[in-house]
């Protein structure tokens, strides 16, 4: 350990493993999934996000949504005791945070291939947005949680936006984007394109066609603990 | 404790003048990002249980406010620091004085103007919401830019060493100087330059997040470690043969650790695994440090309790292995059902960034700047309120996230209870954190304070005036606060 060329090659080679035992085979791997085509439609899945979406994913970093939310509907399988039998269950599927409430999933890596930044996100202080775009019917609803949060959920953690949205005279006829909250008389609260760009972007998030080769690999965890159930 | 002989106490001094002027800029800019950074810490912590604070204003929402805390913290006073105790440190130990280190001084205006501009970047909205590297493009080319100065006179100071040995902290120095830039470059080409496809971005994030603190801070702590407590406490490492061992394994073991971050998430299923494996793995090498460092304390723990340097130094050490059995703790099957994605990686990495490195860096603080600018620390009741408020604080800050991390994974893994619910108990935990911070930053104001206390007082001193600057000034010894108020 004295002599230095020595320790430096030692330094390079723990570097060297480290991305090379880590990062190499995740590439090699994850790099590899593309698109799915739908056998009967000839569908690609996913799509790209369309314009106004993408542009939305820069305001959702540039606000730093990523802090209290994630996106990515886990596929944890808990057990727990229902009329005396031990039954599975997905917390995330339960929550409604899967995108078809039908046929809930988790979400697999291939969801993410097309998304230009991946916000996986470390900890849940708000709820789960992967399928965000499921469970809020337009705009003007996500609108409404921007501006006030407390006012659509009492004890929400979540801050409020009100600088995504601007108050201005009402000239002419009222803006069909106004939000319905209270404005000083004559006045309308409307969204500036960043909260417009935001919206569509939340509101594209929605994992519903469900792959094929995915399902089949991801599902069996979960069977099989049933099996070993009974 | 070790006498050194005259002759080679005059070396010594002229080592350490050698390093005295960036050495002390990079103190000083350490000590201001610490303090402005813990205000950011609070702020945003307040912000998180009571959401409507200071919502008013786009800059200071908590999305930002919130990463920008997190920057002002490891790339100002974590970089800051390591630097200056790096530099300092090995200069010591290669015996060979720092060559022109004025030039330094440039770098740590390029790294310091750097993270500002960087954090400016993040309040303003030029953020990338990506864990520990939201700092914009234009910051990076100048962090680079200035970490490569300082670790160039690193690395050549090493390489001009008058030892016919390297010593173990000399070790992890100079593997920490290689792997931040490497780490950084890799990472910022891999996820902005040529951004890597979907879910690699994040297992790209998250390597680099663990190797940050596994192959820089981690190091810089334990390089600090295994130099005072042999020194102040006069006995050679116990175990010394068990030192290589332990590098190896632990510099080799901690960057894989960046799966166990990505447990439950759509990754491939061996990138967890990897994690909680390598989780387990650690404990041989901690064993190995523990019967080092402890190995060398033990018996001794009423000259560490006496010694400023050592009380923070050997607290690291411990948080150190207490993290590190927290760490295979929450890999347990039990426990990693409820802990991904809540509140306790955040727990964890307070311990291992704050408790680990921080408490070192405060140590080798309290040793080095009075050799450097010959003057005692004023105020020994300062220190004590840094020593408690520290150690104190950062065990409420980890352990309340780590708690609440606990009982919001409980919570969120039973869907009967709403999601309002939940945020509601969580928000407990979260005020629990402010006061925790707070805290903190109690400590750190005494410190500021005390060393404001000793530049001012020095100059006080070389104008014909209050406090003499001590007589003779023992190198090889530790100025025991008690002793240095007189």
């Amino acid at each position: 350990m004295n002599n230095g060329l020595a320790l430096f090659l030692g330094v390079a080679g723990v570097f060297a493993f480290s991305w090379g035992a880590f990062i190499l085979p995740a590439h090699w791997q994850l790099g590899r999934l593309g698109q799915y085509r739908d056998p009967v439609d000839e569908t690609l899945h996913p799509s790209a996000a369309p314009g106004l979406a993408a542009q939305g994913g820069e305001v959702y970093a540039d606000l730093g949504c990523v802090y209290c939310h994630t996106q990515q509907v886990r596929q944890t399988t808990l057990t727990r005791l229902k009329e005396g039998k031990r039954a599975a269950f997905n917390p995330d599927f339960e929550r409604k945070w899967a995108g078809d409430a039908n046929q809930p999933r988790p979400s697999y890596a291939r969801d993410y291939i097309q998304d230009r930044r991946v916000f996986l996100g470390q900890v849940r202080l708000g709820p789960d947005l992967r399928n965000v775009g499921t469970r809020f019917p337009d705009d003007q609803a996500l609108y409404k949680l921007l501006f006030e949060p407390q006012a659509v959920t009492k004890d929400s953690l979540m801050p409020p936006h009100a600088f995504l949205f601007e108050t201005r005279p009402i000239v002419g006829e009222r803006s069909a984007k106004a939000l319905a909250v209270p404005a000083p008389p004559g006045c309308e609260v409307v969204p500036t394109p960043r909260a417009e760009a935001l919206a569509a972007y939340l509101l594209n998030l929605k994992d519903t066609y469900d792959y094929p080769e995915e399902r089949r690999r991801n599902m069996l965890p979960s069977a099989a603990i049933l099996e070993g159930d009974r | 404790m070790t006498e050194t002989p005259p002759s080679q106490r005059a070396e010594q001094a002229g080592i350490d003048a050698s390093t005295k002027v960036p050495v002390a800029v990079l103190l000083v800019c350490a000590l201001l990002w610490l303090v402005s950074g813990s205000a950011l810490q609070i702020l945003a912590s307040i912000q998180a249980h009571s959401p409507a604070f200071l919502s008013n204003c786009e800059w200071f929402t908590f999305g930002r406010v919130y990463p920008a805390a997190q920057n002002a913290l490891i790339y100002g006073w974590g970089f800051n620091a390591a630097f200056a105790v790096s530099l300092w440190l090995m200069a010591r130990l290669s015996c060979a004085a720092l060559r022109h280190g004025g030039w330094l001084v440039a770098a740590a205006v390029f790294w310091n103007v750097g993270v500002k501009l960087g954090m400016l970047g993040i309040l303003t909205g030029a953020s990338t919401s990506v864990a520990l590297l939201e700092m914009p493009r234009f910051a990076v080319l100048l962090l680079l830019v200035a970490y490569s100065m300082v670790a160039v006179w690193g690395v050549a100071n090493f390489s001009q060493r008058n030892t016919g040995h390297a010593y173990a902290s000399q070790w992890y120095l100079l593997g920490a100087a290689f792997w931040f830039p490497w780490l950084y470059i890799l990472a910022q080409g891999m996820l902005f330059v040529a951004p890597a496809r979907g879910v690699m971005q994040a297992i790209v994030g998250e390597w680099y997040v663990q190797g940050l603190y596994g192959l820089f801070f981690i190091p810089v702590a334990l390089s600090s470690a295994y130099y005072f407590v042999p020194k102040i406490l006069g006995q050679p490492i116990r175990h010394y043969f068990l030192a290589p061992a332990g590098f190896w394994w632990l510099v080799t073991v901690l960057p894989l650790l960046g799966g166990s971050r990505l447990v439950g998430a759509p990754v491939p299923v061996w990138v967890p695994t990897t994690g909680v494996a390598a989780g387990f793995l650690l404990l041989v090498g901690l064993l190995a440090v523990g019967l080092n460092l402890f190995g060398t304390v033990a018996g001794s723990f009423d000259r560490v309790r006496a010694s400023t340097t050592l009380s923070f130094v050997v607290a690291g050490v411990a948080f150190f292995l207490l993290w590190g059995v927290l760490q295979c703790a929450t890999a347990l099957r039990s426990v990693a059902a409820h802990l991904p994605l809540t509140l306790a990686r955040e727990g964890q990495d307070w311990l291992l960034f704050y408790g680990v490195f921080s408490m070192a860096m405060f140590g080798a603080i309290y040793f080095l700047l009075p050799r450097l600018l010959l003057r005692a620390w004023p105020s020994a009741m300062l220190v004590w309120t840094h020593w408690v408020a520290a150690a104190l604080g950062v065990l409420m800050v980890a352990g309340v996230l780590i708690l609440g991390g606990w009982r919001q994974g409980e919570l969120l893994n039973n869907p009967a209870v709403p999601f309002t619910e939940v945020a509601q108990a969580v928000s407990a935990w979260l005020a629990a954190r402010s006061v925790g911070l707070m805290l903190l930053a109690i400590g750190h104001i005494a410190f500021l304070l005390n060393l404001g206390w000793m530049l001012c007082a020095g100059r006080a001193a070389n104008a014909g005036g209050l406090i003499p600057p001590p007589a003779e000034l023992p190198l090889a010894k530790e100025p025991r606060w008690q002793e240095s108020q007189t």
